[in-house]
């Protein structure tokens, strides 16, 4: 039998709503030996031995009157444990893995933290690999992520603002910037986005993105995505913001640029030359080569032969003589191919992957040439400009310059040198236009902001940039006390 | 100034130059050694300081009514429907100019690289950058005039590396075609300088109008500075004679240097070029559209834009022989200079009229 309710949770309601979960633990205590109570918990999500130690056993071992008052129960020497008032409450709590004693004869629950979830190690990132920077990367737990970037900025100014969102799901998102240094206004917009996302769940930080983006349909990612907390705490210190999402290790950085996107932390942790030598690679070989390559191999054998120095132009005619396709119809196969094998590469375990990738390097590289399909010089282009477009750190924009290839393609196998040049002020004029949480996307190119070009087709020496990019609008504009 | 069309000074004075030299340099070389010879560059430095002189004139003349453009300052100054009247010419001006750059753009097209694409086909893609950007706004076309700077880069660049095949003899003697010629030939480079009108529409636009003055200048300045080293530049290469015969002089001018490797330059400077091309059209257009705008109160609306395309690739395609497309350009030229005649006669006839002049005006 239930004692009537007295205060404002009643607990059968909380036992009926937990119906049908048999992952959360209902265990029946009596308070004095007289009133019914309850410790409910998710029995994959708790400690047990700490919770019978610290809590169960500390509750068991006071009266009604002394529960009844919550000095006793802010005495009880556990680190997070807080009154709850209602049956909502309760029910989150449980469900965030907490442990909750309720009893009908009480005024109130009582909610104790100590979630004990199975969680991956801390390791690299296996997509953004570096060779001197740190070597951990977020994890998919919340908690974890937000102590890894306090343990690189001690300072009561990394700030972090918390929004559930999830009508179902019910997830932790987490703002983080540091005060004083990020623009609030920023903080504010984004933290206004985040909180009018309408969703019932967010299994992927992707529903976050693609809810605040300005531009849903630009084929450009806006926010700049990273596994990394050096990454994180780097843009933190530029006045940038951190989405961190619960059970996701990949966190958004915002305002970003495009030239973020071709930024790595081993641009930093090598001298300036050799991070400069780097990025102009890493950009020559994606701009160039991944988009351009195979646009201008079409334009050229298709409108503009004469281009070609007459050596090579007599080693492309033979090379073509025996391919029955235009140019076009060569290079799509091979770049259909090209990005089937890896996909395909991406989905399978290593060792069938390797094979696949093996197999399909054969056919590609030997095969193909020989049955007349394509030209040997489109295996070379089409294979330096795979390699050029897994240069970009990126993956998001890796994907958006091998799309944007395909139109090339198209524009230049249709109008040759014209076609590539109306496609590239198409393209420059999006970049223009688009904007990342409302700062310019294509700065600091167009609008010029000269100070902040020190940081991207070569990255000079960090004496030199003193000042934040301008990008994030910071409050302080300078790095350090004394500049 | 509303958020899609606010610029800076600056942005405004980039558009302007690439405005006036993105087409109006191509053919200026040939016109001028036809009037004066070799002292073209003589011709484009007096009607740069005339230019120069003229657009800080406007300026001055427009900070008087910092708020308004000049279609709500004919308003002022001859009423309503006179004022209509006058605004739909320009707006008409606008319209032919943008065709006639865009008919211009098509023929180099078929001189240079393809002979047998029909037109049609060409100028949706020649201007689907410009149908992109001008929808946006000006604050997007303007943005876009920073990254064709490149293209002037690379002509500069060029042209030092053909230093060393330049005979400045061609250039000798200095001033022999004499002062009247010289004085009728500033007619014919003011062609280049044409564009300089255009802040009258947008200043209202412009954020820093504090460093509107200073930046017009220098817009101004940089055309003449550009436009006289290419005209030295293919003076020199070509001497006064043949420069006159040549239709085309800066794409002629891209043939002569002949590199290792990439073969045939001309191909990738042309090709660089025409984004300027795009560039001084898009100007036009942006100004066309947004005129439209303001005259005849129209929201943005998709039908409409693309009735207004329509026009703008229609009247582009009624001429295909480079010759009388030059004859259009120069009756373009005309309406330009005539344009700017039209308003400066307004901003001196608005010194007599307080109405309607802001507080610091």
């Amino acid at each position: 039998m239930f004692a009537k309710a007295k205060g404002p949770i009643d607990t059968q309601e909380i036992i009926d709503r937990l119906t049908d979960c048999p992952d959360i633990d209902k265990k029946k205590v009596f308070i004095g030996g007289k009133y019914e109570a309850y410790f409910i918990y998710i029995t994959g999500q708790i400690d047990k031995d700490i919770i019978q130690r610290d809590f169960i056993s500390n509750i068991m071992g006071m009266e009604l009157e002394q529960l009844s008052n919550t000095i006793n129960i802010h005495n009880i020497p556990c680190c997070e444990i807080k009154i709850i008032n209602s049956a909502d409450d309760a029910i989150k709590d449980i469900l965030s893995g907490h442990t909750l004693f309720v009893a009908d004869v009480l005024p109130y629950g009582i909610s104790y933290k100590n979630v004990k979830a199975d969680k991956r190690n801390v390791e690299e990132p296996i997509s953004e690999k570096n060779l001197r920077g740190p070597h951990e990367g977020f994890i998919e737990t919340i908690d974890t992520n937000l102590s890894m970037l306090r343990r690189r900025i001690h300072s009561e100014k990394l700030k972090y603002k918390t929004i559930t969102i999830g009508t179902t799901t019910r997830q932790t998102v987490i703002i983080a910037y540091i005060e004083g240094i990020a623009n609030e206004a920023l903080v504010n917009a984004l933290y206004d986005k985040i909180s009018s996302i309408e969703i019932d769940g967010s299994p992927t930080i992707g529903f976050i993105e693609e809810n605040i983006v300005s531009h849903p349909n630009s084929i450009f990612p806006q926010f700049l995505t990273t596994e990394r907390p050096d990454k994180a705490t780097s843009a933190l210190l530029e006045g940038k913001i951190i989405v961190l999402q619960e059970g996701t290790p990949v966190v958004l950085i915002a305002p970003v640029t495009f030239i973020s996107f071709f930024q790595t932390v081993d641009d930093y942790s090598k001298m300036w030359i050799h991070g400069s030598f780097l990025r102009f690679i890493r950009l020559t070989g994606a701009l160039f080569i991944a988009i351009f390559l195979p646009a201008f191999y079409i334009a050229i054998t298709s409108f503009h032969y004469y281009a070609v120095p007459l050596t090579l132009l007599i080693t492309l005619a033979e090379s073509r003589s025996k391919v029955p396709f235009p140019p076009i119809i060569e290079i799509f196969i091979l770049e259909f191919t090209v990005e089937l094998i890896r996909e395909a590469a991406i989905r399978l375990p290593t060792y069938v992957g390797t094979a696949i990738t093996l197999f399909a390097g054969l056919i590609v590289g030997q095969a193909a040439v020989e049955a007349g399909i394509v030209s040997n010089l489109v295996i070379v282009i089409v294979g330096a400009t795979a390699i050029a477009s897994y240069v970009i750190p990126s993956h998001d924009m890796s994907l958006a310059i091998r799309i944007l290839r395909f139109f090339f393609i198209v524009a230049s196998a249709a109008f040759g040198m014209i076609g590539i040049v109306a496609c590239s002020g198409l393209t420059i004029a999006h970049l223009i236009r688009l904007d990342s949480l409302g700062q310019p996307y294509f700065s600091p190119f167009s609008p010029l902001a000269k100070d902040d070009l020190k940081d991207t087709i070569f990255r000079l020496p960090l004496k030199l940039m003193k000042q934040r990019p301008k990008t994030s609008r910071p409050k302080d504009d300078f790095r350090g006390e004394n500049n | 100034m509303t958020g899609n069309n606010a610029i800076t000074s600056k942005q405004m004075m980039r558009f302007t130059f690439v405005c006036q030299t993105g087409i109006g340099v191509i053919n200026l070389p040939a016109l001028l050694a036809k009037e004066v010879g070799h002292d073209g560059w003589i011709s484009v430095l007096a009607t740069g300081i005339i230019a120069i002189f003229l657009s800080s004139l406007i300026v001055v003349l427009l900070r008087r009514f910092s708020d308004k453009c000049i279609y709500d300052i004919t308003k002022l100054l001859f009423g309503r429907v006179a004022g209509f009247i006058i605004n739909t010419l320009f707006f008409i001006y606008l319209i032919f100019t943008t065709s006639g750059g865009l008919m211009v753009f098509l023929v180099y097209l078929k001189i240079t690289l393809f002979p047998l694409t029909p037109s049609i086909v060409m100028a949706p893609l020649i201007i689907l950058p410009s149908i992109y950007m001008v929808w946006q706004g000006m604050k997007t076309v303007a943005r876009f005039k920073m990254v064709t700077i490149f293209a002037y880069v690379i002509v500069i660049i060029y042209i030092i590396l053909l230093v060393k095949k330049m005979r400045f003899s061609f250039l000798l003697p200095i001033g022999e075609t004499g002062f009247a010629t010289l004085l009728s030939s500033i007619r014919t480079s003011f062609f280049a300088f044409i564009g300089l009108e255009l802040i009258a529409i947008f200043y209202p636009e412009i954020s820093d109008k504090e460093n509107a003055l200073k930046s017009h200048v220098c817009a101004n300045l940089f055309t003449m500075l550009f436009i006289i080293v290419v005209v030295l530049a293919c003076t020199a290469l070509f001497g006064e004679n043949l420069l006159a015969v040549i239709n085309i002089p800066l794409f002629n001018l891209s043939r002569v240097y002949h590199a290792p490797i990439i073969e045939r330059v001309d191909l990738y400077l042309i090709s660089a070029w025409f984004i300027a091309m795009g560039c001084s059209i898009r100007a036009y257009m942006m100004a066309a559209y947004y005129s439209m705008g303001k005259i005849f109160r129209m929201k943005k609306s998709f039908l409409i834009y693309v009735l207004f395309i329509s026009v703008i690739i229609g009247l582009s395609l009624l001429i295909i022989d480079i010759n009388k497309a030059f004859m259009f350009l120069d009756a373009i030229n005309y309406g330009g200079i005539g344009a700017v005649i039209l308003l400066m006669l307004c901003l001196i006839l608005s010194m007599f009229r307080n109405n309607g002049v802001s507080d610091n005006g």
